[in-house]
């Protein structure tokens, strides 16, 4: 049987909150995939969506904005307007029949060890299932 | 606060509005108009700022091609402070809509600019025009004939033949308009304060009725809306999937000229010409490593996915950037497709009103709550 190949991703993760999430889900010993590469950002809304396109293009399976909770953003609105960007990038993939589902965005608090460890195993899940992103089966690009 | 008023003339259209402005200069109700004008080998045809009242001639208030969107111009000339005379402009209505995105975005200041916004048939492609020589004229012709026609002319540029919006709206100050209109008549409209005041100013107009001219408008849009939905559909068709997505880009040379000529791309320096794009060879070889090669120049679709990202909840669908193509890459029936989706979402439509927030530039609580959670 052929083996299963182990996706990548690459996670925007806010310093506040999510990226201290998974510092707790590490510390606190709780078992999620190491598929994801994470890297550290003031804030969600600093995450521009170039960077996501090229993590993408550059043939990463997934990729993961991980932001404080609405009214939790320590930049007031940053995870807000995180959240419209986000919709216009899907929107953008959705109308050109390009694959929506590997942008991710979730809301994970400092505390949230557990919901960061649980995201990022269900997200490595769907996208294993899915397989390689169509941007790698091109060089054209 | 709109009205309409009809000038008659037996000059020909063209020339008849010509004479109006002359007035509106000579009388000092404008301290200056920019206007499209032919130049002097009538080779082509730009906007020219007029202050002298007799050095209007030669003047296209009809112009048949749009060298670059209008909206453009203005900014160049209000952004940083706003004009001290009174300026009116002359725009093709996809000019308008990006004047209003572009006051929303802070670009441009309105303090003493007058609005004026012409029913528009649709322009040709400049190669088209300049290529034109002696048909130049017939050209000019046909297009003002095509008005009253029901259909549009087949050398229109392919923004234009799909375009829904091609009449004066509200945002509007003056309306100048010929859907509808009697030979040798052209509608005049006021749809502000501001518009009221000019027209009020000007002489020899005649009262009309609204419903002609209002049924003809509802007639063309509702036209046009079908030929664009049904070619959208067609198009979205040919560019969806990463394979007809790349094809469609495969001849892309990479120039930016789609950027520079977009009315909406308004940055000073853009971040995909900025120095995050020049790498050295140690990273392009990493890269080339992966894979075993690298296609250079690098980013090409992120260039335009980028792009498209950063601007298109307000793209008004003008085409500048198809026009501006070197390479003949439609890359604003593109953008207007996923730019109509992604305004959806917001309930925005680029262009419409003042009011409306940009959607990029503000956001509510408690929306898109599918995200995230
Ligand atoms: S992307 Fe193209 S069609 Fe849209 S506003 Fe810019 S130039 Fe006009
Ligand atoms: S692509 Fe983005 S950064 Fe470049 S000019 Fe347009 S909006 Fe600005
Ligand atoms: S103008 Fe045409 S060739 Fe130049 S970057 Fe845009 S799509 Fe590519
Ligand atoms: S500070 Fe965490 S999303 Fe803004």
């Amino acid at each position: 049987m052929e083996e299963k190949r182990e996706p990548k991703i690459v996670g925007f993760l806010c310093k506040w909150c999510t990226s201290a999430a998974a510092d707790l889900a590490g510390t606190s010993r709780m078992q999620y995939p190491p598929s994801i590469r994470p890297i550290k950002v003031m804030c969600s809304g600093s995450v521009d969506m170039s960077y996501i396109l090229r993590a993408l293009l550059m043939g990463a399976d997934g990729v993961l904005v991980g932001g404080c909770h609405p009214a939790d953003c320590h930049y007031l609105s940053g995870n807000y307007k995180a959240r419209r960007r986000i919709a216009i990038l899907k929107s953008i993939f959705d109308t050109l029949d390009l694959d929506s589902e590997r942008i991710e965005l979730k809301w994970i608090s400092a505390s949230e060890g557990k919901k960061f460890a649980d995201t990022v195993k269900e997200f490595n899940d769907k996208l294993s299932e899915k397989g390689p992103n169509d941007f790698t089966k091109s060089w054209n690009l | 606060m709109t009205g309409i008023k009809i000038l008659k003339t037996e000059k020909g259209i063209n020339q008849g509005l010509e004479d109006l402005f002359r007035e509106l200069l000579q009388d000092k109700i404008l301290d200056g108009i920019i206007i499209p004008k032919s130049t002097p080998e009538n080779k082509f045809i730009y906007q020219v700022l007029h202050k002298d009242p007799e050095k209007l001639s030669g003047t296209f208030t009809f112009s048949p091609v749009m060298p670059s969107n209008s909206a453009t111009l203005l900014k160049n000339m209000t952004k940083l402070v706003p004009s001290d005379e009174r300026i009116g402009i002359v725009l093709k209505p996809c000019e308008m809509r990006a004047v209003v995105e572009l006051v929303k975005l802070k670009q441009i200041n309105l303090e003493n600019i007058y609005l004026f916004t012409v029913d528009c048939a649709g322009t040709v492609d400049i190669d088209i025009y300049s290529k034109a020589e002696t048909d130049r004229d017939m050209l000019n012709k046909k297009i003002l004939d095509s008005f009253n026609s029901s259909d549009t002319l087949p050398e229109v540029r392919t923004a234009c033949g799909i375009c829904s919006h091609s009449y004066p709206a509200d945002t509007t100050d003056i309306g100048i308009g010929l859907f509808g209109s009697n030979t040798n008549e052209v509608y005049i409209s006021f749809h502000t304060e501001k518009g009221k005041e000019i027209v009020s100013n000007m002489k020899n107009l005649t009262d009309s009725e609204k419903s002609v001219r209002e049924k003809a408008i509802q007639s063309i849009s509702e036209k046009k809306d079908k030929i664009r939905e049904e070619y959208l559909n067609k198009f979205k068709s040919e560019v969806s999937g990463i394979e007809k997505l790349t094809s469609y880009f495969s001849k892309c040379i990479n120039c930016h000229n789609c950027k520079s000529q977009c009315p909406i791309c308004f940055c000073r320096e853009c971040f995909f010409e900025s120095e995050t794009f020049d790498y050295e060879s140690e990273q392009l070889l990493t890269w080339a490593d992966r894979s075993g090669m690298l296609k250079m120049p690098t980013d090409l679709l992120l260039f335009h996915l980028g792009r498209m990202n950063h601007m298109v909840s307000s793209c008004i669908g003008c085409g500048m950037c198809s026009q501006a193509c070197p390479v003949g890459i439609d890359v604003g029936s593109l953008f207007l497709l996923t730019g109509r989706n992604a305004q959806t979402i917001f309930n925005y439509e680029a262009g419409r009103s003042f009011e409306e927030e940009l959607p990029i530039s503000t956001f509510r609580e408690e929306e898109l709550t599918e995200l995230g959670e």
